[in-house]
């Protein structure tokens, strides 16, 4: 869960000017904990620290201290500051409320408030110019974890129980017939294909997925050259193959179109007419069959 | 496409960096590369000219009495952008303008009162003055009057008597300190407020006296043109918890039952106003010459479908490619539609998606590569799902019937600290094309 918004993280401290509230709702102590050590990592390797009142310390009291004289250029520095779970709670937040304006005056860089379950509604409403400016907002709960691992779950079944495809098969949405024939055909043979087309944007597990797939098939035609969403899944998987994924790219041609600059040294198989596509399935089948040997 | 060199990857950092420090949330005047002149795209995305509505009823005023008007609109709508633009526009027709910084003189978390109102605003024109010119014999005796006056009341201005200031009467005054703090010192301003709650008519004529004389002061030039006066950020004053409503109650009160003490003879005021206002009392607008609301922009018709307004969409995008190249960040033009559409609109929060692009599009393995529809599909959800949290299940049935009817009616009075929030957290909008109408925005519809 925090692999998913630590990216969002590191953008926010690393872009931007002046001071951005980063808001965390997060129920366990030990997801807060980790989020903080591994803030303090991060930190730590741009020779910078995570500033927090000491213990015991009023967080307004605190704040009231980090801020500098007036006119002065304040520093960019990463602050962390925990809202009391009861009783303080909305006292906190309504006078962070109405300090706003000084602390972006007086302050400079990422300010994370983290609360309890419920915090992002609360300050939604009892601090509204607070919520208004905010830079960041998530939600570690379990709920919050839960709802996301759902849908995700579900996705990616067929690939989370097999563990691993022949064929990672990419294509336009335009070109579904083509890939659908080829999938039957090559699943009649036993091989496992794992379809991907643009009507679904790259994501990073397909990656992974790569990483236990055997070859990659691209079906090439003008919809596919410029889907800007293939072109992107193609430029990734181009890298990615360098590294660990060699010599397993397959190019098809099923309608005539120009070859995208990432394969163009590659060799295709033209499937561009029934004819072809009985001339050179064997070849296309040998060369899966064989890598599945 | 080819793979970019690490050089170039650096670069593009670099440049998303930039784009980021130029998608920074705050008002931009006219003569600013960002701005974008809503007022003159196509199709009126936002209905009439705001700042032509203002300074018609302004440059139409045939009296030397002057002018008293509201101005009033959703958090984060681009107000103070507006009003800096009236500023530059009347100033270039001839009119003395000072526009003074609300948040600046006034709590923006407390009752506001005429009172402290007045001596705040009195402070902010006498720094204002100071900072135009030098302090001329006429200036000091400006603001001796109103010392004068305050020294005759209770209210204690030793802790506002240090600092560089004018020479009141062999003693030193800062109206700088004045107008701090009462907008910062809770005790100061209570004390200020109870020492002239009694004495509000005596008050006001001082004010009036005060401003006469600034009037002359800097209208020399040309006297025949009355002075505008724009007090900014007052929209902005609301209560959070118990208070809520007794600030709400009192900005009603200083807005309907004092609308005479706001009126400054020989002057065009105008006055920024909490939207709440109209849902409080819809009688208060008749107290002004005139009261402007700024919408949103258009960016759905009034229709069972909300089709996307395709020239509000346009006007959109051209207000962010002020800001930079926006089209790099995303694989196709549509995508930036579904950006807009999710904002409802809303300026800021427009703007803040388009920051998290820059930032997803930072954090890639390659941040030349623009992101796609699935990559701008979630964005936009995690949008929604943050947004939405303003909302809780008993303001669902509210929600749904201005969805349905366009309209913003409360059910009853006790709706209205809740409604103010709804509003305040920009989940309800209003929008105008011919007359105005309400709707609620694209994340609050997710949560019906």
């Amino acid at each position: 869960m925090l692999d998913d918004v630590w990216n969002d993280i590191v953008a926010t401290l690393e872009l931007g000017s002046g001071l951005r509230f980063a808001f965390v709702e997060v129920e366990s102590s030990d997801v807060r904990t980790k989020l903080r050590q591994r803030l303090q990592r991060y930190l730590k390797k741009q020779c910078k620290s995570l500033r927090s009142p000491s213990a015991g310390q009023d967080p307004l009291d605190w704040l009231s201290h980090e801020q500098t004289a007036p006119g002065g250029d304040p520093p960019e520095e990463t602050r962390w500051l925990v809202v009391p779970r009861r009783g303080n709670e909305r006292f906190l937040l309504h006078r962070l409320n109405e300090g706003r304006d000084n602390l972006r005056r007086h302050l400079s860089g990422v300010l994370f408030l983290v609360g309890s379950r419920g915090i992002l509604q609360r300050l939604a409403n009892d601090a509204p110019d607070l919520w208004s400016v905010r830079e960041l907002a998530f939600d570690l709960t379990e709920a919050r974890q839960e709802s996301m691992a759902k849908p995700a779950k579900k996705k990616f079944d067929g690939a989370e129980t097999k563990n691993e495809y022949d064929v990672f098969l990419s294509y336009s949405r335009y070109d579904a017939t083509d890939a659908r024939n080829l999938k039957e055909r090559l699943e009649k043979e036993g091989l496992r294909v794992f379809e991907a087309s643009d009507l679904f944007g790259f994501e990073i597990y397909k990656l992974e997925l790569l990483a236990r797939t055997g070859y990659f098939i691209c079906l090439l035609s003008p919809s596919y050259t410029y889907s800007k969403s293939l072109a992107q899944d193609l430029h990734w998987i181009h890298l990615y193959k360098r590294a660990v994924f060699p010599n397993r790219f397959i190019p098809i041609m099923v309608r005539t179109t120009t070859m995208p600059s990432e394969i163009r040294h590659l060799a295709w198989l033209d499937f561009r007419t029934e004819k072809q596509v009985e001339a050179n399935y064997p070849r296309l089948l040998q060369i899966l069959k064989s890598a599945a040997a | 496409m080819t793979v970019a060199k690490p050089a170039n990857l650096k670069k593009r950092q670099q440049v998303l960096k930039e784009l980021t420090k130029a998608l920074k949330d705050e008002p931009v005047g006219p003569d600013d590369e960002r701005y974008y002149p809503f007022h003159e795209a196509p199709g009126e995305p936002r209905g009439i000219d705001p700042v032509h509505a203002l300074s018609a009823a302004i440059e139409l005023d045939a009296s030397d009495k002057g002018s008293c008007q509201l101005f009033s609109g959703f958090r984060g709508s681009g107000k103070s952008t507006e009003l800096l633009r009236l500023k530059a526009e009347l100033t270039e027709s001839g009119y003395e303008v000072i526009l003074v910084e609300g948040a600046r003189i006034v709590n923006l978390h407390q009752v506001l009162e005429p009172a402290d109102l007045l001596v705040s605003v009195a402070a902010g024109v006498g720094m204002a003055l100071q900072a135009n010119g030098n302090d001329s014999p006429a200036k000091q005796g400006l603001v001796g009057r109103l010392v004068s006056f305050l020294q005759n009341t209770n209210v204690n201005l030793n802790q506002v008597s240090m600092g560089a200031s004018v020479d009141v009467a062999g003693a030193k005054f800062d109206l700088g300190k004045l107008a701090f703090e009462i907008a910062t010192n809770p005790t100061f301003k209570s004390q200020v407020q109870n020492a002239l709650r009694n004495r509000l008519r005596e008050l006001v004529d001082q004010f009036q006296s005060f401003m006469a004389q600034a009037r002359q002061l800097i209208t020399k030039k040309d006297p025949s043109r009355l002075p505008v006066l724009i007090v900014d950020d007052l929209e902005k004053i609301r209560g959070t918890g118990p208070e809520q409503d007794l600030i709400q109650k009192g900005m009603e009160e200083l807005f309907w039952q004092f609308a005479w003490a706001l009126r400054i003879p020989g002057w065009h005021v105008i006055w920024t106003a909490p939207p709440y206002l109209q849902l409080l009392n819809s009688n208060v607008t008749n107290e002004y010459n005139a009261s402007v609301v700024l919408p949103m922009v258009r960016v759905w018709e009034n229709d069972k479908d909300r089709t996307p307004d395709p020239q509000s969409i346009a006007a959109l995008k051209a207000c962010l490619h002020q800001r930079g190249d926006i089209d790099s960040l995303v694989f196709k033009d549509e995508l930036l539609d579904r950006l807009i559409l999710a904002s409802s609109g809303h300026l800021r929060d427009l703007i803040v998606l388009v920051r998290d692009v820059v930032k997803k599009q930072y954090m890639q393995k390659d941040p030349t590569v623009p992101l796609n529809e699935n990559q701008i599909d979630r964005l936009v959800g995690e949008y929604v799902n943050t947004a939405k949290r303003a909302v809780y299940d008993d303001d669902v049935e509210w929600l749904r019937s201005i969805a349905e009817k366009r309209e913003l009616i409360l059910p009853n009075q006790d709706m209205l600290p809740r409604a103010s929030k709804l509003i305040d957290t920009a989940m309800v909008m209003t929008y105008r094309n011919g007359s105005t109408w309400f709707d609620v925005s694209y994340p609050a519809r997710q949560r019906l």
